[in-house]
């Protein structure tokens, strides 16, 4: 939490391992983003449920991935939700759909504030 | 396997691989030893497999070749025990090392490892390729390599890997090095 969280909607970041999961949210609250945290799908739209998120962030390796995705296009508003996946051997910004890939954390700034969070 | 190889300028990663394609680095080979040892030795087929991490330069000799020369019992016999028991070290200390340290430590040890091998502190490499090495997933390469760029031990970028501080990624890695360390020593067998 920061001084940035009103100019910012929330990050939330969907990661089964904690140690990737709390790198992934230093990342983001160095950057001055508010991020939330939960391990899966499931976790993940309880949250959606009640905060308005900026974005999400994952990886494509996520036990879950496929099934956070298939249900992130079939939901009414968070398809609209911008998904950032990291994949550090792909360009940076790349899209496919609503989800855009980032190479590196270094980046993430830029490509946030491209989505507008 | 028809020939022993003996890395020169090359660094070569030995790699256990599993049924769901995950696969990690058992041990590393530069110029310091040789890949093939098992052929050598006439234990069956090795059920892991041989990577280049660091193209460059090897020797090569014919396995049979090869045995006679350790057959004679002179110097490259003794050289050989020498580094197979420096190979079972290095083999035993990393499978201790998986088990007892983290995913940065362990990036670290194996980034000394190989540069230490590669004489050079820039390496072309990308993080899928890293992932594989640690047997980790490529986000937690990204994780571990993001907070030793931050802390200025290394930059990354688009598959160029440099060392910028090698005191400090030797301060993050684990008591493993300090059991593994070639370099320094200059350490060669075969």
């Amino acid at each position: 939490m920061n001084n940035s969280d009103e100019q910012h909607p929330t990050i939330l970041i969907v990661e089964d391992i904690d140690w990737i999961r709390a790198g992934m949210k230093k990342a983001v609250e160095r950057e001055g983003y508010r991020a939330m945290e939960v391990r899966n799908d499931a976790e993940a739209f309880q949250i959606a449920e009640r905060e308005p998120l900026g974005s999400i962030l994952t990886e494509e390796e996520l036990p879950t991935f496929d099934a956070l995705m298939a249900r992130l296009r079939e939901h009414a508003t968070l398809s609209s939700v911008p998904v950032v996946i990291v994949n550090p051997d792909t360009e940076d910004g790349a899209r496919y759909g609503n989800a855009y890939l980032l190479a590196d954390y270094g980046d993430i700034t830029a490509l946030l504030a491209v989505l507008r969070c | 396997m028809r020939f022993v190889y003996f890395p020169e300028s090359s660094v070569l990663s030995c790699q256990a691989e599993m049924q769901d394609g995950k696969s990690a680095e058992v041990g590393m080979i530069g110029f310091e030893g040789m890949a093939g040892i098992t052929a050598v030795v006439g234990s069956p087929p090795t059920v892991h497999s041989l990577r280049v991490s660091i193209g460059g330069s090897a020797l090569r000799v014919s396995t049979d070749d090869f045995k006679r020369e350790i057959q004679r019992g002179d110097g490259v016999q003794q050289s050989l025990l020498a580094y197979a028991a420096e190979y079972v070290t290095q083999i035993s200390q990393r499978s201790a090392c998986a088990v007892f340290h983290t995913v940065e430590q362990r990036f670290a040890v194996w980034l000394l490892l190989l540069t230490d091998r590669s004489k050079n502190d820039v390496i072309q490499i990308t993080q899928e390729r890293i992932a594989e090495h640690l047997g980790v997933r490529r986000a937690g390469v990204t994780v571990a390599a993001a907070a030793m760029q931050d802390a200025g031990a290394i930059s990354y970028r688009r598959g160029n890997l440099r060392v910028n501080d090698r005191q400090m990624i030797e301060e993050i890695a684990c008591e493993c090095y300090g059991t593994l360390a070639v370099g320094r020593q200059q350490t060669t067998y075969m």
